[in-house]
């Protein structure tokens, strides 16, 4: 049974070049546009892993990270953040709040596979 | 892996963005305090480098970077957005805009004068920012590693004395927060395995307390590894990146020092009894090796090698800095608004959406067909459940075709950049103002007015408008306003190009069109007429004709893109006080309700929302209809049309005629037909090329018998019969037109 | 319920037959040490049947070295009877294969 990783970034180019990573990779992917629209695609189902964009609308990838962990069926999946150089502030916030993993952009495709396969064998 | 798709969504994000990018920008210029729109700004920018870096799109990526940077300032306050800064950022997304086209046609190179212009922005760009941020230097993702130790690592990966052991030795102690944050050893490990081989693991698990006490979802685990591998200790560090807060991590080289493996051993919560039990046995040291370790503790380091080993074995957790800061501006402190305008909204391939309005076409059609059967069976219950049927076809019609209906307000917006810089080329100050953008209208037809409606504004404000010193000798405000509005009008959609200017000078006109041979005299032509005369081909009163405008090539095309789109053009002026150009347009192309009739053998059909009402005439007045062109009606004189004679075919004496009133414009006409033969929802078919020039008819329908009934082009009739009886200007070139 | 009494449970003998369905994974592992140690309260041996286990992470073995622990405090004995391939992996990864005598035999992944 293959893994599903949740994709959420408000970019559409960003998901679609994840996806087809990931996709590729032999993963199932599931893409959410911004933190609100992410709670709501972790509706039961089993997610392997999030990777998650921190500047969004609606709902920032941090935000989104403290609500996950208040849900009992996903408050414990891996979740890896994208930044950018100049969100290396919020790093801190973001592992406080439990997102320990981050991949700084523009990553190649190959990087994220191997953060991939780093939390979510 | 093909990654065309996801290129394929960089270009339309990024056109999107870059239209939004204008539009905030034009918005700011009015109201500079909306931070709303900053935000959005910033992230429209934010977003195009983040996804072009993406895809190695350098060129993109690092002009971006320097605008976002700017742009971030303005948002942190420490940079006031005032006109210069916004013309410069219009200009910058220009280039961007440019610089993107290029990248996705694969250009590598750019012409000379764009690298100079680029060069000019991010010139100014970068004095804005007072060159303090170096941060458009930096751009490449960086694992935040220590450089400095590297090239001494690899030299002291052999020790002096080190140990036999020619494999890594990996410690780690997972803190008890681990998994809760979603790190499993088991995937670092899993992961781990793809570098080499694990010739040998112990699970330690020390820490573990009591049943009562223990937490089961705590980290209880550490490991002590043999790891047998080729790569290098940074490729191994690697793996370990994402734990560095959650684990603790030592990692000893092939041959390490026995003094290092001393330190692991100080530095474990296990005892020393313990782990020398444990390196033993994984083989990273032998029996021997461990007599010594114990035998002489805090005795193992020769000076000399003491510096060195510090680099070769501090744990990797204190190794690691974060990378110094460069950027030092301060990160923003005011919150991401969240207060976005939330319009659920769905994007959708055009292609699907046209194979929706195809679909419920015929299934429009087809119920027609079944509700003639079911007419023709007249069985009652089947009649009802038709009945219920063809509502609810009618309502998915609707439904689907409202998907296409966009607003006109996001053309509309567009504008303001053409004012804007249209206005300070020519030197007039120009307003734009812009009402009825929520009207809505077809998807296709949105596409094809934004060239005659840039004529006409174009034209309005080259033209119309007067020059400051004009406008204040007349007593008229300074500044000029040109007037986009919009809004619906008995099953048409109005939009209007006002201006406050000269208006048009009929004198002018009339001495033109005389001049190049297009009337004979100016006798019977009413005010309307004369207007219009600007419409025809190779016409112009400009006495100089600018750039702007172009060569009096302009206004005819403009009529002709309208007609295209089966609409009408209007002007009304009155001069020293402005014009106004109105354009109608049909509103739906593809479905429409439609009325049926009759003549002679033939059916046709009527839109639905153009019929004012249906006349049955009494039989005293049907001698009254054979001779006349008008009739009355309630006190009304109402002109008529007879189909039959407009289309030929068997005019029956005997049956009965009826009239359909219908209205365009304002105006009424009186179309006498056969029969009425009642409502019918009419797909649209286009006619093929053979009919192009046929006036009166707009299309095809193919009715429930399968027969092919004709589609009236009302607004066409209308015209004809108020041009009944007038100079002959355009009835003269559409006949020439058909003869072709 | 994560765990099910299976037959041959008998409070006579002290023998207690446990199958673990699905998920012994963190999310579910509160509730497991509470049941597990239950059982492990209430009979003398327990034998694990963990063929249905599709998810084990490393909660889920962290279960098993407290139930081991634990058994040895209490002077009693857990089993592990039956393993799916998933626990299997695992265990093989820990070098773990011993853990509570377990019987390489795999049951259904």
């Amino acid at each position: 049974m293959s893994k599903t990783i949740l994709v959420v970034d408000d970019s559409a180019a960003i998901r679609s070049v994840v996806g087809i990573a990931l996709r590729g990779d032999g993963y199932e992917v599931i893409e959410a546009e911004n933190g609100q629209d992410a709670l709501s695609k972790l509706n039961g189902q089993k997610i392997s892993m999030i990777i998650c964009d921190v500047n969004m609308p609606q709902m920032d990838g941090i935000t989104f990270v403290k609500e996950m962990k208040k849900l009992p069926n996903y408050k414990f999946t891996p979740v890896c953040m994208l930044t950018t150089e100049s969100e290396q502030g919020k790093m801190d916030e973001g592992k406080a709040a439990g997102a320990k993993a981050w991949i700084v952009k523009p990553f190649q495709p190959p990087k994220l596979l191997q953060a991939v396969k780093m939390l979510a064998q | 892996m093909d990654m065309e798709p996801a290129i394929q969504a960089f270009a339309t994000e990024s056109s999107e963005l870059l239209e939004q990018v204008e539009n905030s920008l034009l918005e700011l210029e009015t109201n500079p305090d909306d931070s709303e729109r900053v935000n959005e700004l910033f992230r429209a920018f934010h977003t195009i480098k983040g996804s072009s870096g993406m895809f190695g799109f350098s060129k993109v990526e690092s002009f971006t970077h320097g605008v976002e940077s700017l742009l971030g300032k303005v948002r942190e306050g420490s940079q006031e957005l005032n006109e210069d800064l916004i013309s410069l950022f219009l200009s910058c997304r220009d280039h961007i805009s440019m610089l993107v086209g290029n990248a996705l046609d694969g250009n590598e190179e750019l012409e000379q004068e764009q690298v100079q212009a680029g060069d000019v922005l991010s010139a100014q760009v970068n004095a804005h920012l007072s060159g303090s941020i170096a941060v458009s230097d930096e751009l490449v993702a960086e694992d935040g590693k220590t450089s400095s130790g590297k090239d001494t690592q690899s030299q002291v990966e052999t020790e002096v004395d080190g140990v036999a052991a020619a494999h890594w030795h990996i410690s780690l102690r997972f803190q008890p927060d681990a998994l809760r944050n979603g790190m499993d050893p088991l995937s670092f490990l899993r992961y781990l395995e793809h570098l080499g081989e694990i010739t040998g693991l112990k699970v330690v698990d020390t820490t573990m307390p009591d049943p009562a006490e223990m937490d089961p979802e705590s980290c209880y685990l550490g490991f002590e590894i043999a790891f047998d591998s080729e790569s290098d200790r940074e490729a191994i560090e690697e793996v370990f990146d994402f734990v560095q807060d959650d684990c603790d991590i030592r990692i000893l080289p092939p041959h390490a020092s026995l003094s290092a493996y001393r330190e692991l051993v100080e530095q474990v919560p296990e005892s020393e009894q313990q782990m020398a039990v444990l390196l033993v046995e994984l083989g990273s040291i032998c029996q021997t090796e461990a007599e010594q370790l114990f035998k002489s503790p805090g005795n193992l380091e020769p000076a000399a090698d003491t510096a060195t080993e510090a680099a070769a074995q501090t744990s990797v957790s204190t190794a690691k800095q974060q990378k110094p800061g460069k950027d030092t501006a301060p990160v923003s402190k005011s919150k991401q608004s969240a207060a976005q305008p939330t319009t659920a909204s769905v994007r959708v391939d055009a292609a699907k959406l046209e194979a929706l309005i195809n679909q419920v076409g015929e299934l429009v059609i087809n119920g027609a067909g079944i509700e003639e059967h079911a007419h023709r069976i007249g069985d009652n219950a089947l009649l009802e459940s038709m009945e219920i049927m063809s509502r609810l076809v009618e309502d998915i019609r609707d439904t689907s075709l409202g998907l296409r209906m966009v607003q006109i307000g996001d053309t509309f917006n567009r504008f303001r950049r053409v004012v804007r810089e249209l206005s300070k080329e020519i030197g007039k100050q120009i307003e734009l103002c812009i009402t009825g953008g929520d009207a809505e209208l077809d998807k296709s037809v949105v596409e094809k007015l934004t060239d005659p409606l840039t004529h006409l504004v174009r034209n309005a404000i080259d033209h119309g408008i007067e020059t400051s010193e004009a406008r204040i000798a007349a007593g008229k405000p300074e500044k000029g306003t040109v007037t986009l509005n919009a809004y619906h009008d008995s099953g048409s959609i109005v939009i209007e190009i006002s201006d406050d200017g000269g208006g048009l000078s009929k004198e002018n006109i009339l001495a033109k069109a005389q001049e190049r041979g297009l009337i004979d005299s100016a006798k019977g032509l009413s005010d309307q007429d004369i207007f219009h005369l600007i419409f025809e081909p190779g016409f112009s009163t400009a006495e100089h004709i600018t750039n702007l405008s172009g060569r009096g090539v302009g206004m005819d095309v403009v009529r002709r893109n309208i007609e295209a789109l089966r609409g009408q053009v209007e002007v009304e002026s009155s001069a020293g006080q402005g014009s106004v150009f109105r354009i109608r347009l049909p509103l739906t192309l593809a479905i429409i309700d439609g009325f049926q009739v009759r003549v002679g053998d033939a059916r046709y059909v009527i839109p639905l929302d153009m019929v004012d009402e249906c006349v049955e005439l009494p039989r005293e007045k049907w001698d009254m209809l054979q001779e006349s062109d008008y009739i009355e009606l309630r006190q009304q004189v109402l002109p008529l049309l007879r189909l039959s004679n407009l289309f030929g075919g068997n005019a029956s004496i005997d049956s009965r005629p009826d009239i359909v009133v219908v209205r365009y414009a304002g105006q009424v006409v009186g179309l006498v037909v056969d029969q009425l033969l009642g409502e019918h929802q009419t797909v649209i078919k286009p006619l093929g090329a053979i009919f192009q020039n046929l006036r009166g008819i707009s299309g095809a329908t193919i009715l429930g018998s399968g027969e092919v009934a004709m589609i009236i082009d009302v607004p066409e009739l209308v015209l004809k019969v108020m041009n009944r009886g007038k100079p002959q200007v355009r009835e003269m070139a559409s006949v020439s037109e058909q003869l072709h | 319920m994560p765990v099910k009494r299976l037959r041959g449970t008998n409070k006579k003998t002290g023998r207690c037959n446990l199958g673990i369905s699905e998920e012994m994974n963190i999310y579910h592992a509160q509730a497991l040490k509470d049941e597990l140690l239950g059982y492990l309260n209430t009979y003398r041996l327990l034998q694990l049947d963990m063929s249905d286990v599709t998810e084990f992470d490393s909660a889920g073995f962290q279960l098993l070295l407290l139930l081991e622990h634990a058994a040895r405090d209490a002077d009693k004995q857990v089993q592990l009877h039956q393993a799916s391939t998933a626990v299997n992996d695992v265990l093989n990864l820990y070098r773990a294969d011993g853990l509570l005598g377990s019987n390489p035999a795999t049951g259904e992944a």
